[in-house]
Protein backbone atom coordinates (compact mmCIF):
# COMPACT_ATOMS: atom_id res chain seq x y z
CA UNK A 1 0.00 0.00 0.00
CA UNK A 2 1.77 3.47 -1.08
CA UNK A 3 1.66 6.31 1.26
CA UNK A 4 1.75 9.95 0.81
CA UNK A 5 4.60 10.52 -1.86
CA UNK A 6 6.15 12.62 1.20
CA UNK A 7 5.29 13.28 4.72
CA UNK A 8 2.63 15.88 5.21
CA UNK A 9 6.19 18.89 6.53
CA UNK A 10 7.91 18.07 3.43
CA UNK A 11 7.48 20.65 0.87
CA UNK A 12 6.61 18.18 -2.27
CA UNK A 13 7.81 20.01 -5.40
CA UNK A 14 5.09 18.72 -7.42
CA UNK A 15 2.57 21.66 -5.19
CA UNK A 16 5.17 24.49 -5.37
CA UNK A 17 4.36 26.22 -8.30
CA UNK A 18 0.60 27.33 -8.42
CA UNK A 19 -1.58 28.99 -10.97
CA UNK A 20 -3.98 31.24 -11.73
CA UNK A 21 -7.05 31.10 -13.86
CA UNK A 22 -4.90 33.81 -16.11
CA UNK A 23 -1.46 31.85 -16.24
CA UNK A 24 -0.23 30.38 -19.13
CA UNK A 25 -1.23 26.79 -17.83
CA UNK A 26 0.50 23.53 -19.26
CA UNK A 27 -0.56 21.68 -22.02
CA UNK A 28 -4.40 19.69 -20.59
CA UNK A 29 -3.88 21.48 -17.23
CA UNK A 30 -7.02 23.25 -18.18
CA UNK A 31 -8.92 20.28 -18.67
CA UNK A 32 -8.31 18.40 -15.54
CA UNK A 33 -8.81 21.55 -13.67
CA UNK A 34 -12.20 21.85 -15.13
CA UNK A 35 -12.86 18.47 -14.52
CA UNK A 36 -12.42 18.18 -10.43
CA UNK A 37 -14.22 21.77 -9.98
CA UNK A 38 -17.65 20.22 -12.21
CA UNK A 39 -17.45 17.44 -10.55
CA UNK A 40 -17.54 18.25 -7.28
CA UNK A 41 -19.99 20.92 -8.17
CA UNK A 42 -22.25 18.49 -9.49
CA UNK A 43 -21.68 16.21 -6.53
CA UNK A 44 -22.43 19.20 -4.14
CA UNK A 45 -25.61 19.44 -5.82
CA UNK A 46 -26.96 15.93 -6.45
CA UNK A 47 -25.30 15.56 -2.68
CA UNK A 48 -27.97 17.49 -1.46
CA UNK A 49 -30.95 15.53 -2.68
CA UNK A 50 -30.58 12.68 0.16
CA UNK A 51 -30.60 15.20 2.68
CA UNK A 52 -33.77 17.89 1.32
CA UNK A 53 -36.29 15.35 1.22
CA UNK A 54 -35.60 14.71 5.27
CA UNK A 55 -36.54 18.39 5.38
CA UNK A 56 -40.49 17.84 6.31
CA UNK A 57 -39.73 14.74 8.34
CA UNK A 58 -36.86 15.84 10.63
CA UNK A 59 -38.57 15.25 14.70
CA UNK A 60 -36.82 18.47 15.88
CA UNK A 61 -37.23 21.43 15.13
CA UNK A 62 -33.69 22.97 15.72
CA UNK A 63 -32.83 20.01 14.05
CA UNK A 64 -34.68 20.56 10.91
CA UNK A 65 -33.50 24.83 11.09
CA UNK A 66 -29.76 22.74 11.12
CA UNK A 67 -30.32 20.62 8.03
CA UNK A 68 -31.68 23.48 5.91
CA UNK A 69 -28.96 25.42 6.81
CA UNK A 70 -26.80 22.65 5.43
CA UNK A 71 -29.06 21.85 2.23
CA UNK A 72 -28.29 25.53 1.58
CA UNK A 73 -25.03 25.40 2.57
CA UNK A 74 -24.57 23.05 0.13
CA UNK A 75 -26.30 24.51 -2.84
CA UNK A 76 -23.64 27.05 -2.27
CA UNK A 77 -20.77 24.84 -2.49
CA UNK A 78 -21.95 23.95 -5.62
CA UNK A 79 -22.15 27.17 -6.91
CA UNK A 80 -18.80 28.56 -5.59
CA UNK A 81 -17.03 25.50 -7.54
CA UNK A 82 -19.36 26.07 -10.31
CA UNK A 83 -17.77 29.41 -10.21
CA UNK A 84 -14.13 28.07 -10.55
CA UNK A 85 -15.34 25.79 -13.67
CA UNK A 86 -17.36 28.36 -15.30
CA UNK A 87 -14.26 30.35 -15.63
CA UNK A 88 -12.66 27.27 -16.82
CA UNK A 89 -15.32 27.25 -20.00
CA UNK A 90 -17.51 24.89 -18.43
CA UNK A 91 -21.13 26.46 -18.03
CA UNK A 92 -23.23 24.81 -15.51
CA UNK A 93 -25.89 24.71 -17.38
CA UNK A 94 -23.64 21.93 -18.89
CA UNK A 95 -22.44 20.57 -15.65
CA UNK A 96 -26.71 19.69 -14.66
CA UNK A 97 -27.41 18.69 -18.21
CA UNK A 98 -24.51 16.38 -18.78
CA UNK A 99 -25.58 14.89 -15.33
CA UNK A 100 -29.79 14.59 -16.54
CA UNK A 101 -28.62 13.12 -19.77
CA UNK A 102 -26.24 10.63 -18.46
CA UNK A 103 -22.92 12.00 -19.41
CA UNK A 104 -21.64 11.63 -15.91
CA UNK A 105 -21.62 9.49 -13.29
CA UNK A 106 -21.89 10.47 -9.84
CA UNK A 107 -19.78 9.69 -7.04
CA UNK A 108 -21.21 6.16 -5.32
CA UNK A 109 -22.27 7.60 -1.96
CA UNK A 110 -25.11 9.87 -3.79
CA UNK A 111 -26.99 6.57 -5.53
CA UNK A 112 -28.20 5.88 -1.92
CA UNK A 113 -31.23 7.66 0.39
CA UNK A 114 -31.66 7.29 3.91
CA UNK A 115 -34.65 5.33 5.20
CA UNK A 116 -34.40 6.16 8.99
CA UNK A 117 -33.69 9.22 10.61
CA UNK A 118 -31.04 7.09 12.66
CA UNK A 119 -29.37 6.83 9.85
CA UNK A 120 -28.51 10.25 8.65
CA UNK A 121 -26.41 11.00 11.30
CA UNK A 122 -23.99 8.72 11.04
CA UNK A 123 -23.89 8.15 7.29
CA UNK A 124 -23.96 11.71 7.34
CA UNK A 125 -21.00 11.58 9.56
CA UNK A 126 -19.10 8.98 7.41
CA UNK A 127 -19.39 11.52 4.72
CA UNK A 128 -18.43 14.47 6.25
CA UNK A 129 -15.43 13.34 7.93
CA UNK A 130 -14.45 11.83 4.63
CA UNK A 131 -15.20 15.74 2.50
CA UNK A 132 -13.11 16.94 5.35
CA UNK A 133 -10.12 14.62 4.70
CA UNK A 134 -9.91 14.86 0.30
CA UNK A 135 -10.65 18.63 0.80
CA UNK A 136 -7.67 19.05 3.15
CA UNK A 137 -5.50 17.34 0.94
CA UNK A 138 -6.94 19.05 -2.28
CA UNK A 139 -6.82 22.63 -0.91
CA UNK A 140 -2.68 22.13 -0.64
CA UNK A 141 -3.19 21.76 -4.67
CA UNK A 142 -1.47 23.81 -7.33
CA UNK A 143 -4.84 25.17 -9.11
CA UNK A 144 -5.52 28.44 -6.98
CA UNK A 145 -9.29 29.07 -7.26
CA UNK A 146 -10.35 25.87 -6.63
CA UNK A 147 -7.92 25.63 -3.53
CA UNK A 148 -9.61 28.76 -2.43
CA UNK A 149 -13.17 27.75 -3.14
CA UNK A 150 -12.43 24.75 -1.13
CA UNK A 151 -11.23 26.59 1.87
CA UNK A 152 -14.35 28.32 2.50
CA UNK A 153 -16.12 25.02 1.59
CA UNK A 154 -14.62 23.59 4.59
CA UNK A 155 -15.14 25.61 7.39
CA UNK A 156 -18.88 25.23 6.21
CA UNK A 157 -18.30 21.32 6.48
CA UNK A 158 -16.82 21.57 9.49
CA UNK A 159 -20.42 22.54 11.13
CA UNK A 160 -21.79 19.87 8.99
CA UNK A 161 -19.10 17.26 10.81
CA UNK A 162 -20.56 18.74 13.94
CA UNK A 163 -24.55 18.71 13.60
CA UNK A 164 -24.01 14.80 12.09
CA UNK A 165 -22.17 14.07 15.53
CA UNK A 166 -24.28 15.58 17.73
CA UNK A 167 -27.24 13.81 16.18
CA UNK A 168 -25.46 10.32 16.33
CA UNK A 169 -24.60 11.55 19.58
CA UNK A 170 -28.17 12.29 20.78
CA UNK A 171 -29.82 9.06 19.45
CA UNK A 172 -26.38 7.02 21.04
CA UNK A 173 -27.68 8.22 24.81
CA UNK A 174 -30.84 8.87 24.92
CA UNK A 175 -32.33 6.51 22.11
CA UNK A 176 -33.82 3.39 22.74
CA UNK A 177 -31.92 0.36 21.94
CA UNK A 178 -34.11 -0.41 18.87
CA UNK A 179 -32.70 3.21 17.83
CA UNK A 180 -29.22 2.72 18.99
CA UNK A 181 -29.51 -0.66 16.72
CA UNK A 182 -30.02 1.73 13.80
CA UNK A 183 -27.01 3.62 14.57
CA UNK A 184 -24.97 0.57 14.38
CA UNK A 185 -26.19 -0.35 11.19
CA UNK A 186 -26.15 2.45 9.16
CA UNK A 187 -22.42 2.45 10.16
CA UNK A 188 -21.77 -0.86 8.99
CA UNK A 189 -23.62 -0.01 6.03
CA UNK A 190 -21.98 3.67 4.69
CA UNK A 191 -18.75 2.70 6.26
CA UNK A 192 -17.83 0.05 2.85
CA UNK A 193 -19.45 2.92 0.81
CA UNK A 194 -17.26 5.47 2.10
CA UNK A 195 -14.13 3.21 1.47
CA UNK A 196 -15.20 3.17 -2.19
CA UNK A 197 -15.95 6.59 -1.89
CA UNK A 198 -12.09 7.48 -1.90
CA UNK A 199 -11.46 5.47 -4.96
CA UNK A 200 -9.89 2.38 -6.44
CA UNK A 201 -7.06 1.48 -4.27
CA UNK A 202 -3.50 3.36 -5.71
CA UNK A 203 -1.62 1.58 -8.49
CA UNK A 204 1.91 1.37 -9.17
CA UNK A 205 1.45 4.09 -11.67
CA UNK A 206 -0.93 6.57 -9.69
CA UNK A 207 2.24 9.06 -9.88
CA UNK A 208 1.99 9.00 -13.58
CA UNK A 209 -1.47 10.37 -13.22
CA UNK A 210 -2.32 13.37 -15.38
CA UNK A 211 -4.21 14.93 -12.51
CA UNK A 212 -1.53 13.91 -9.94
CA UNK A 213 1.06 14.80 -11.70
CA UNK A 214 -0.34 18.18 -12.25
CA UNK A 215 -0.96 18.93 -8.67
CA UNK A 216 -4.56 18.95 -8.72
CA UNK A 217 -4.94 15.71 -7.31
CA UNK A 218 -2.86 16.19 -4.05
CA UNK A 219 -2.62 12.61 -2.02
CA UNK A 220 -3.01 8.96 -3.05
CA UNK A 221 -6.67 7.21 -2.44
CA UNK A 222 -4.97 4.89 -0.24
CA UNK A 223 -3.16 7.32 1.50
CA UNK A 224 -6.91 9.40 2.44
CA UNK A 225 -8.32 6.03 3.33
CA UNK A 226 -5.30 5.46 5.65
CA UNK A 227 -5.97 9.17 7.47
CA UNK A 228 -10.09 8.93 7.48
CA UNK A 229 -9.84 5.60 9.72
CA UNK A 230 -7.49 6.88 11.53
CA UNK A 231 -9.74 10.27 12.35
CA UNK A 232 -13.14 8.58 12.46
CA UNK A 233 -12.88 4.55 13.71
CA UNK A 234 -11.76 6.45 17.16
CA UNK A 235 -14.71 9.12 17.14
CA UNK A 236 -17.48 6.36 16.48
CA UNK A 237 -16.06 4.11 19.08
CA UNK A 238 -16.57 7.17 21.76
CA UNK A 239 -20.48 7.54 20.52
CA UNK A 240 -20.57 3.86 21.88
CA UNK A 241 -20.92 1.79 18.35
CA UNK A 242 -19.21 -1.19 18.18
CA UNK A 243 -16.48 -1.63 15.37
CA UNK A 244 -15.82 -5.01 14.30
CA UNK A 245 -12.38 -6.44 13.70
CA UNK A 246 -13.55 -7.87 10.81
CA UNK A 247 -14.80 -4.70 8.97
CA UNK A 248 -11.06 -2.37 10.40
CA UNK A 249 -8.55 -2.79 12.75
CA UNK A 250 -4.91 -1.54 13.14
CA UNK A 251 -2.62 -4.22 12.08
CA UNK A 252 -0.15 -4.67 14.71
CA UNK A 253 2.37 -5.11 12.22
CA UNK A 254 2.22 -2.37 9.93
CA UNK A 255 0.76 0.18 12.48
CA UNK A 256 -1.75 0.74 9.36
CA UNK A 257 -5.50 0.33 9.03
CA UNK A 258 -6.21 -2.75 7.40
CA UNK A 259 -10.30 -3.27 6.03
CA UNK A 260 -12.17 -5.63 4.41
CA UNK A 261 -12.16 -4.40 0.68
CA UNK A 262 -14.92 -2.43 -0.73
CA UNK A 263 -16.98 -4.81 -3.34
CA UNK A 264 -15.46 -3.39 -6.59
CA UNK A 265 -16.85 -5.34 -9.21
CA UNK A 266 -19.99 -4.25 -7.56
CA UNK A 267 -18.94 -0.70 -6.85
CA UNK A 268 -18.16 0.05 -10.74
CA UNK A 269 -21.51 -2.03 -11.78
CA UNK A 270 -23.64 0.49 -9.67
CA UNK A 271 -22.00 3.45 -11.11
CA UNK A 272 -22.59 2.39 -14.59
CA UNK A 273 -25.83 0.92 -13.85
CA UNK A 274 -27.14 3.39 -10.99
CA UNK A 275 -27.67 2.70 -7.47
CA UNK A 276 -31.33 2.64 -5.80
CA UNK A 277 -31.80 6.15 -5.56
CA UNK A 278 -29.71 7.26 -8.72
CA UNK A 279 -33.01 7.22 -11.42
CA UNK A 280 -35.01 9.09 -8.81
CA UNK A 281 -32.07 12.09 -8.18
CA UNK A 282 -32.07 12.35 -12.23
CA UNK A 283 -35.21 12.91 -12.23
CA UNK A 284 -35.91 15.21 -9.69
CA UNK A 285 -33.21 17.80 -10.98
CA UNK A 286 -34.46 17.62 -14.52
CA UNK A 287 -37.99 18.24 -13.36
CA UNK A 288 -36.66 21.01 -11.71
CA UNK A 289 -34.62 22.01 -14.36
CA UNK A 290 -37.72 22.08 -16.27
CA UNK A 291 -39.94 23.62 -14.04
CA UNK A 292 -37.65 26.65 -12.87
CA UNK A 293 -36.72 27.23 -16.83
CA UNK A 294 -38.99 30.81 -16.98
CA UNK A 295 -37.15 32.13 -13.59
CA UNK A 296 -33.87 30.89 -14.79
CA UNK A 297 -34.10 32.74 -18.09
CA UNK A 298 -35.38 35.61 -16.60
CA UNK A 299 -32.82 35.97 -13.76
CA UNK A 300 -30.51 35.48 -16.06
CA UNK A 301 -32.20 37.91 -18.92
CA UNK A 302 -32.18 35.40 -21.51
CA UNK A 303 -34.79 35.47 -23.45
CA UNK A 304 -36.75 31.48 -23.38
CA UNK A 305 -35.83 30.19 -26.39
CA UNK B 1 -4.14 44.88 -18.55
CA UNK B 2 -7.23 43.24 -19.93
CA UNK B 3 -10.66 44.64 -19.49
CA UNK B 4 -13.42 42.49 -18.43
CA UNK B 5 -15.90 41.49 -20.73
CA UNK B 6 -18.32 39.07 -19.16
CA UNK B 7 -21.51 40.78 -18.93
CA UNK B 8 -23.50 38.50 -16.47
CA UNK B 9 -20.14 37.58 -13.87
CA UNK B 10 -19.29 39.91 -10.72
CA UNK B 11 -16.70 40.10 -8.58
CA UNK B 12 -17.11 40.16 -4.59
CA UNK B 13 -15.50 41.96 -2.22
CA UNK B 14 -16.37 41.69 1.29
CA UNK B 15 -15.40 42.59 4.92
CA UNK B 16 -15.47 40.34 7.41
CA UNK B 17 -15.53 41.32 11.37
CA UNK B 18 -13.97 44.53 12.60
CA UNK B 19 -13.80 47.92 10.65
CA UNK B 20 -10.13 48.08 10.61
CA UNK B 21 -9.76 44.55 8.60
CA UNK B 22 -9.41 45.80 4.81
CA UNK B 23 -12.06 44.23 2.31
CA UNK B 24 -11.34 41.81 0.37
CA UNK B 25 -11.61 40.28 -2.86
CA UNK B 26 -13.48 36.69 -1.78
CA UNK B 27 -14.57 35.16 -5.04
CA UNK B 28 -17.34 35.30 -8.02
CA UNK B 29 -21.26 34.73 -8.47
CA UNK B 30 -23.08 34.71 -11.44
CA UNK B 31 -26.07 36.99 -12.34
CA UNK B 32 -27.71 38.93 -15.34
CA UNK B 33 -28.34 42.34 -13.13
CA UNK B 34 -26.01 43.74 -10.15
CA UNK B 35 -29.39 43.59 -6.81
CA UNK B 36 -29.49 39.88 -7.88
CA UNK B 37 -25.93 39.64 -7.57
CA UNK B 38 -25.37 41.28 -4.58
CA UNK B 39 -27.90 38.80 -3.06
CA UNK B 40 -26.30 35.79 -4.94
CA UNK B 41 -22.90 37.08 -3.31
CA UNK B 42 -24.99 37.69 0.54
CA UNK B 43 -26.29 33.79 0.25
CA UNK B 44 -23.16 32.43 -0.46
CA UNK B 45 -20.59 34.38 1.36
CA UNK B 46 -22.12 35.25 4.49
CA UNK B 47 -23.33 32.00 5.93
CA UNK B 48 -20.81 32.06 8.77
CA UNK B 49 -18.87 34.88 9.19
CA UNK B 50 -19.68 38.01 10.21
CA UNK B 51 -19.66 40.36 7.48
CA UNK B 52 -19.50 43.73 7.70
CA UNK B 53 -19.46 44.93 3.82
CA UNK B 54 -20.37 43.19 1.03
CA UNK B 55 -20.13 45.00 -2.44
CA UNK B 56 -20.04 43.55 -5.81
CA UNK B 57 -18.39 44.56 -9.54
CA UNK B 58 -19.68 43.70 -13.22
CA UNK B 59 -16.44 42.11 -14.65
CA UNK B 60 -17.58 43.87 -17.36
CA UNK B 61 -16.76 47.13 -15.75
CA UNK B 62 -13.11 46.00 -14.17
CA UNK B 63 -9.61 45.61 -15.63
CA UNK B 64 -7.29 43.17 -14.65
CA UNK B 65 -3.60 42.59 -14.67
CA UNK B 66 -2.35 40.00 -17.48
CA UNK B 67 0.92 37.77 -16.84
CA UNK B 68 2.51 40.67 -19.25
CA UNK B 69 1.71 43.32 -16.41
CA UNK B 70 3.94 41.43 -14.14
CA UNK B 71 7.31 42.99 -14.31
CA UNK B 72 5.55 46.76 -14.91
CA UNK B 73 3.63 45.63 -11.22
CA UNK B 74 6.78 44.65 -9.16
CA UNK B 75 8.24 48.07 -7.94
CA UNK B 76 11.34 46.59 -6.58
CA UNK B 77 13.53 46.44 -9.32
CA UNK B 78 11.88 49.19 -11.16
CA UNK B 79 12.03 51.89 -8.48
CA UNK B 80 14.95 50.92 -5.71
CA UNK B 81 14.86 54.55 -5.12
CA UNK B 82 12.37 54.10 -3.22
CA UNK B 83 13.13 52.01 -0.98
CA UNK B 84 14.21 52.60 2.53
CA UNK B 85 17.44 50.60 1.68
CA UNK B 86 18.08 52.82 -0.58
CA UNK B 87 19.38 55.85 0.62
CA UNK B 88 21.03 53.76 4.09
CA UNK B 89 23.40 51.87 0.76
CA UNK B 90 24.07 55.35 -0.31
CA UNK B 91 25.26 56.78 3.42
CA UNK B 92 27.27 53.06 3.78
CA UNK B 93 28.81 53.89 0.69
CA UNK B 94 29.87 57.39 1.89
CA UNK B 95 31.33 56.16 4.70
CA UNK B 96 33.14 52.76 3.40
CA UNK B 97 34.75 55.01 1.13
CA UNK B 98 35.89 57.99 3.73
CA UNK B 99 37.27 55.17 5.66
CA UNK B 100 39.33 53.81 2.62
CA UNK B 101 40.51 57.62 2.34
CA UNK B 102 41.58 57.31 5.82
CA UNK B 103 43.65 53.88 5.45
CA UNK B 104 44.71 54.75 2.25
CA UNK B 105 42.72 52.37 0.05
CA UNK B 106 41.04 53.70 -2.34
CA UNK B 107 36.95 52.92 -2.56
CA UNK B 108 35.80 50.69 -5.66
CA UNK B 109 32.36 51.05 -4.73
CA UNK B 110 29.90 52.64 -6.94
CA UNK B 111 27.34 55.13 -6.25
CA UNK B 112 25.04 52.87 -6.27
CA UNK B 113 23.23 53.81 -9.73
CA UNK B 114 19.69 52.06 -9.83
CA UNK B 115 19.82 49.68 -12.53
FE1 LIG C 1 -20.47 20.52 0.55
FE1 LIG D 1 -21.44 19.11 3.74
Amino acid sequence: MADRALPRDEPDPRLARKFELWDDLPDGYREEAARVSSFQALAEIVGVLPFAEWIDRVPDYARKQMLIAKVQDEVGHGQVTARVAEDLGVSRDRIILDFVEGRTKLLNVFHFGFDTWEEVGPAALLMNSAAIVQFQALDQGTYLPYARALRKIEKEESFHYHHALDHTHQTMTLGTPAQRALVQQAFETWLPRILAYFGPPDTDTYQGNRMYQFGIKVSSNDAMRQEWLAKIIPVFRKLGVHVDPALTHVDEETGKWWFASPDWVAVKKMLREGGPRHEEWRAKIADSLERNALYRDVALMRSAA
Amino acid sequence: MRPGTEEDSYEVFARYGKQSEPIRWVGSVRAAEPTLAWHAAKEIYTRREECTVLWIAKRSGMVFSTADDLESLKSGGRLDYRTPGFPGRHRRDRERAAQGTRTGQPSTESAGAPS
